[in-house]
Formats: C-alpha cells, sequence, structure tokens
C-alpha cells in the first residue's frame, strides 16, 4: 500500500473514531483540529510546499540538482523529498491534516445538527466534498496508472506501456512496464489537420558568448509567420519581407539600429519550405560578429488529430470510436487519449491509456464541493446583504 | 489596436489625476464624471475585443494581450456596476490605478498576432474556463481595491469606539457600510468564480490528459491562489469587524492572483509547463 493511502487511510480511521467512539477523549484533547486556526495553518502550509514545488524543478537526477544548488543543499533536499514533492512524506502528511480537519468539522457539526444554520449546512457539503475527492484520490493512488500504445493504420493490439511514474502532462517517467489491455484495439485511420499555412518562418536570435565562442539562444519570433515590415523591439531589429529574389525564393532585409549605427543584413530563404528544409537556414553576423540571426522554416501549426480506431472486447463485440483531444473513447473503464503522433510518420498514432477506478469518486466530491461552495457564497451574500440594508 | 488601448488608458489616467491630488477618500456620491470616464475605456475595450473575434472568428481569449483585455475590461464593468449599486465611489481611483497598469502591459503585447489554437484549446471548456477565471480575477482585483480604499478611509476616520468593545464585538466600527458589503460580496463572488474556473479546468484536464490534476506550475499556482484565499473567506465570514491585518492580508493575497497570472512563466519550472503564454 503507498505511503499516501496508509496516511490517509489512518487519519480518517482515528478522527472518526474519536468522534463517535471516545467522545471525551475528542472534546479535551483532540478537539483543536476542527478548529478554524488549524484549517488555516494547513491551508498556508499547504501553499507554501506547492510554491516549493514549482520553485525546484521536480524530477531530476542528483547530479542535476548538485550542479544548481551544491552538495549540502542538495542532500538536504532529497532528504526532504523535495525532489519529488508532490509526492513527499510531508507533503501528504499536510494534506491529510487538511482532509482530517474538513471531516472533523464535519463530523462534529453532525452531533449537533439542530444547532446548524443555512451557511453551517452549506459549508458541511463543501467539506464532505473535499473528504470525498481525498477518499477518490486515495482510490485512484491504490489502482491508477497511465500508460501509452503507438499504433499503426491497419495495426491491431492489445499490449501498451504503463508509466511506473505517472505525471504525463510534465513528460517525467521513470520507467515503463508492459501491460495488457481486456480489449484489442485496431487503428482504422488516422489523420492529422493543419491550419492552412503550410510553411512559416522563424526568427531566432542566438548571442555569442565572448569567452567560448559559441552562440547561444537567446529568443524566438513569428509563432505564426514572420510578416514584411516587423518591428522587433527587443532587438531593435527591423525585418522586411521582399520579393526581390526569384519566385521560390523569399528574400529577408534585416536592419538595426539608426543614423550612422545602422546596419543591415540580407538573406534568401526558399518561399514555400517544408518542415524537412527547416535545417535550410542562414546566418548572419551582426554587431561585430556579437549577435547571429537565423531564419528557419518550422513546422506547420497542427489543427487536430483523429484516430479512427475499432475495439474488438472480450466478447468479441466490436465498437467502433473516434478519439481527438478532449474526445476521449471509453472501454471497460480505460480511457484511451489521443496524446501525440510519430513525426515524420503521419499514419502511426500515439494514443495514451488511462485506467483510473477513483475518478467517479473524484468527480462526485467535485460536485458536492461547487454545490457547497455556490450555496456558502450564495447564503454569505444574503447574509452581507441583509446586513447593509439593516445598517442603512 | 495601440491606438485603442492608448483611447483606453486616457480616461483612466485622468480619472487618476483628478483624483490623486485631490484628499483621495472624500465623501461623495458617484460621479457621472467618473462613470463616464470607464465606460469610455469600457467601449475601447469592447471595440478591440469585437476586432479580435472578427479576425481569429472564435472568441479571443488565447494568449496574455486577449486575456489582458477581457481582464480589464471585466473590472471596468463590474467596479462601475457595483459602484452605482453600492454607491461606492471610492473604488474608482484604485481601479483605474490597476486597469492603467493592465493596460500598459497591454501595449507592449498590442503587436501581438492573434494565435492559433492548439488542439487541447478546442474544447467546449475553454472559454467557460477562460470567463470564469477572468471574471474572478476582475472581481478579486476589484476586492483589493476595495480594501485598500477601506484601508485608507479607516486611516482618515478617528477611531469612535473602545478597541475593547470591538473585541468583544459590542461595538459597530463600520466606517463605510457600503464599502464592507462591497468587500463582502466581491470576496464571495470572486471566490466562487475562480473556485467554478478551477474545478471546471479539472474536468477539462480530465478529459484531455486522462488526469483531474498534474503539478503543472500554473495549476500549481491556481491552487495557491484557491487556497489563500479560502483563508480569506475563512477570516472575513467569521468576523463582523474588518481589521487591518485582515485587510492587508486581502491586498496581499491578490499579489498572489498576479504572480499566477504574470510571474509563473518565470519560474524555473515553467519549460515544462502546458499553461505558460
Amino acid at each position: 500500500m503507498p505511503i499516501t493511502t496508509t496516511y490517509i487511510a489512518i487519519a480518517l480511521l482515528v478522527v472518526t473514531l474519536l468522534v463517535f467512539v471516545f467522545p471525551d477523549l475528542w472534546k479535551r484533547y483532540v478537539r483543536i483540529i476542527d478548529a478554524e486556526r488549524f484549517l488555516i495553518v494547513v491551508n498556508i502550509a499547504l501553499a507554501a510546499w506547492i510554491v516549493l514545488g514549482t520553485l525546484i524543478i521536480q524530477h531530476l537526477s542528483r547530479e542535476q540538482y548538485e550542479a544548481m544548488y551544491g552538495k549540502a543543499l542538495t542532500d538536504i533536499l532529497l532528504f526532504l523529498e523535495f525532489d519529488t514533492i508532490f509526492h513527499s512524506k510531508i507533503f501528504v502528511f499536510t494534506l491529510t491534516c487538511s482532509g482530517i480537519s474538513s471531516l472533523a468539522k464535519f463530523l462534529e457539526a453532525l452531533r449537533r445538527p439542530r444547532q446548524l444554520g443555512t451557511l453551517s449546512w452549506a459549508a458541511l457539503l463543501s467539506h464532505l466534498g473535499i473528504i470525498v475527492i481525498l477518499l477518490g484520490t486515495l482510490v485512484s493512488s491504490l489502482g491508477a496508472f497511465t500508460g501509452f500504445m503507438e499504433l499503426q493504420e491497419g495495426q491491431a493490439k492489445r499490449h501498451f506501456l504503463q508509466m511506473t511514474k505517472n505525471n504525463p502532462t510534465l513528460g517525467k517517467v521513470d520507467n515503463f512496464e508492459l501491460r495488457e489491455l481486456p480489449f484489442v484495439v485496431a487503428l482504422e485511420d488516422f489523420q492529422i489537420g493543419y491550419y492552412e499555412e503550410k510553411s512559416r518562418y522563424r526568427l531566432s536570435w542566438y548571442e555569442r558568448d565572448a569567452p567560448t565562442g559559441l552562440y547561444r539562444f537567446r529568443k524566438a519570433w513569428g509563432q505564426n509567420a514572420l510578416e514584411k515590415g516587423v518591428h522587433l523591439e527587443a532587438l531593435s531589429l527591423e525585418v522586411k519581407k521582399e520579393r526581390e529574389s526569384p519566385p521560390e525564393s523569399e528574400q529577408f532585409f534585416i536592419s538595426s539600429g539608426s543614423g550612422n549605427n545602422r546596419k543591415s543584413a540580407s538573406i534568401v530563404l526558399p518561399h514555400n519550405p517544408t518542415p524537412n528544409s527547416s535545417k535550410e537556414e542562414e546566418h548572419i553576423l551582426f554587431n561585430d560578429g556579437l549577435i547571429a540571426v537565423v531564419l528557419e522554416a518550422v513546422e506547420p501549426q497542427i489543427r487536430e488529430y483523429r484516430s479512427v480506431v475499432n475495439i474488438v472486447d472480450k466478447n468479441g463485440h466490436e465498437h467502433k470510436k473516434l478519439i481527438m483531444v478532449n474526445h476521449p473513447a471509453v472501454q471497460d473503464g480505460y480511457w484511451l487519449h489521443q496524446f501525440s503522433y510519430r513525426k515524420g510518420d503521419e499514419t502511426s498514432t500515439l494514443l495514451q491509456i488511462v485506467y483510473d477506478p477513483g475518478w467517479k469518486i473524484v468527480l462526485a466530491g467535485m460536485v458536492l464541493l461547487a454545490l457547497g461552495i455556490t450555496a456558502s457564497c450564495l447564503f454569505a451574500l444574503l447574509q452581507a446583504e441583509r446586513k447593509r440594508r439593516r445598517e442603512q | 489596436m495601440s491606438y485603442l488601448i492608448i483611447m483606453a488608458i486616457i480616461p483612466c489616467s485622468i480619472l487618476l489625476a483628478t483624483r490623486l491630488p485631490l484628499p483621495l477618500f472624500q465623501r461623495r456620491c458617484f460621479s457621472r464624471y467618473d462613470a463616464y470616464l470607464l465606460a469610455w475605456a469600457w467601449l475601447m475595450l469592447a471595440a478591440i475585443f469585437i476586432i479580435r473575434w472578427s479576425i481569429t472568428m472564435r472568441p479571443p481569449l488565447h494568449g496574455i494581450f486577449d486575456t489582458l483585455i477581457i481582464f480589464s475590461g471585466s473590472i471596468i464593468a463590474l467596479a462601475v456596476l457595483l459602484g452605482l449599486f453600492y454607491n461606492s465611489q471610492r473604488i474608482n481611483p484604485p481601479v483605474a490605478g490597476v486597469v492603467t497598469l493592465l493596460l500598459l502591459y497591454a501595449l507592449i503585447h498590442s503587436q501581438n498576432t492573434p494565435g492559433r489554437l492548439p488542439p487541447a484549446l478546442q474544447s467546449l471548456w475553454f472559454v467557460p474556463h477562460v470567463l470564469l477565471y477572468f471574471l474572478g480575477y476582475a472581481l478579486l482585483a476589484i476586492n483589493a481595491c476595495a480594501s485598500l480604499a477601506y484601508l485608507l478611509a479607516k486611516q482618515n476616520t478617528p477611531a469612535a469606539t473602545p478597541k475593547k468593545a470591538i473585541a468583544h464585538g459590542q461595538g459597530e466600527p463600520t466606517t463605510n457600510p457600503e464599502l464592507e458589503t462591497l468587500l463582502r460580496i466581491t470576496l464571495l463572488a470572486g471566490f466562487w468564480f475562480i473556485s467554478m474556473g478551477l474545478l471546471i479546468g479539472t474536468l477539462w484536464a480530465k478529459y484531455a490528459w486522462g488526469n483531474y490534476w498534474g503539478w503543472d506550475p500554473k495549476e500549481s499556482w491556481a491552487l495557491i491562489t484557491w487556497l489563500l484565499y479560502l483563508v480569506a473567506l475563512h477570516l472575513f465570514i467569521k468576523r463582523k469587524v474588518l481589521n487591518k491585518s485582515l485587510l492587508l492580508f486581502n491586498i496581499c493575497i491578490f499579489l498572489v492572483v498576479l504572480f499566477t497570472y504574470f510571474g509563473v512563466k518565470f519560474l524555473p519550472s515553467a519549460a515544462s509547463s502546458i499553461h505558460v503564454y
């Protein structure tokens, strides 16, 4: 059982026992956890751990941390598990405290329901929502996993690679394990839709590092395309795109500065570069060779991916499903998401497989939380309005 | 776009300039003058919004420039409406100040061409998620402005009730009931909007990537903001008296909102973020 689950399960059990089985003990010694001050401290502590989690880059190796922070700090950082802060004991402990604070408030109020006002009932609903969300994450931590399946058009597969540390949005994976689905997925068709413009230019600025003589990337402009007469304030550059070159080429005039200090240069690149021609770049040295400007053709922007799959379940029934980003297919509790495709091969799709037994519990908790917050805010607004009218 | 932004900055600057040299928080009725100036600025922003919409053929809510326009426009619209309803003109100078700063920042990005939506953003969740967040942020901006106005008004008003009596909840030290109601209402409504924005965001993440939460830096800071406003809400609901530390806390957590909006991209972990723009 993971450490997260153990913490949460024990804490919830202890609080429930204290409130209902040993009420005297609860009243005398542990009442502090349903106090407002405790909730405030826990929330601020949670916020502080999350701040640390965004200040320290997560999931790096010891060598990388040592290069950044030195050996002594790295030792402390790794001892406190700040390299994986959102799975660390201290974070899970704080999260558990938040859960037991909500639970304590909820159970304590249930002992004397007649004394509760409408606002308190609404607040209780919010606390219940938080408890249910935490229970859902507990169930998820026991059985959820994420993996990937690469499929070519016409190919059918049952196996996929499961990540041992699932954080797909951050792309941090420690290891993969081969797993089997209870059904077969066959890719019938895969399509990538592009925005109209298939060729674009991008201007990148590289600065020369004087001691080493190497060029380091500083900034890029023109995510969509460089239009005629672009003024790039950061570098004081002016780019003019003119057709003085042959029709299949595009000539760019780049200048910086003014008056006697004005410097200019021009380069010619293919008019309709394809993604594969992105290496056809030209370098211009500016300002005594300290700045180099590179124009490159970049990949066209993707509008959508769509995979049409045929799923054959364990009973042999076929289910034809369309999978797109924001439009997953669900089969036997498994969610199949459109994740990516293999570059250079537009017939291969990459699907993300997610199995999460706790997702419905989390969803129920979120609905309760939404209802609780809505009711709490509404009743509190009415109270504030009544108070204002009284004072008038 | 730059001209329209400048045309929006001008009335806000006029409002600021005409108010700042005077005793800032004098008691006076909500003047039509303020409302007209802010309405003028709002019309300019509405024009930018419509132009961007006609260019992109979708609601312009993507990227720093578009969101700055919707953020500033929401602040102005809500401040004027709430100011009229609660007869509280004191928030106008700080609101004009905040909007001027936001629009000056928008001016830097006014040459940005509207970006194309990547596949993940082409979702029905996108518009409600962004709108809820920016309406929430706008209400919290007004809340911070009202906190500042209340703080300064309190400083200018001699304490009529002894401290002991206030501590025991016997006195009514409210210096301005309208402003106090405005403070509570913007906090409650702002918290509701950011909570719904957060919940819709998690549902969207479940549909797009399979997980409700990914600890992306922007998500993390959105959660930090939510937790801190949850603390503020508990403090505000329980207390009948709004003391100085509470109001200062309110202003400080709005700085966290601003960091969530503008500052996350400068964090070391932002390189891997899918939310940074």
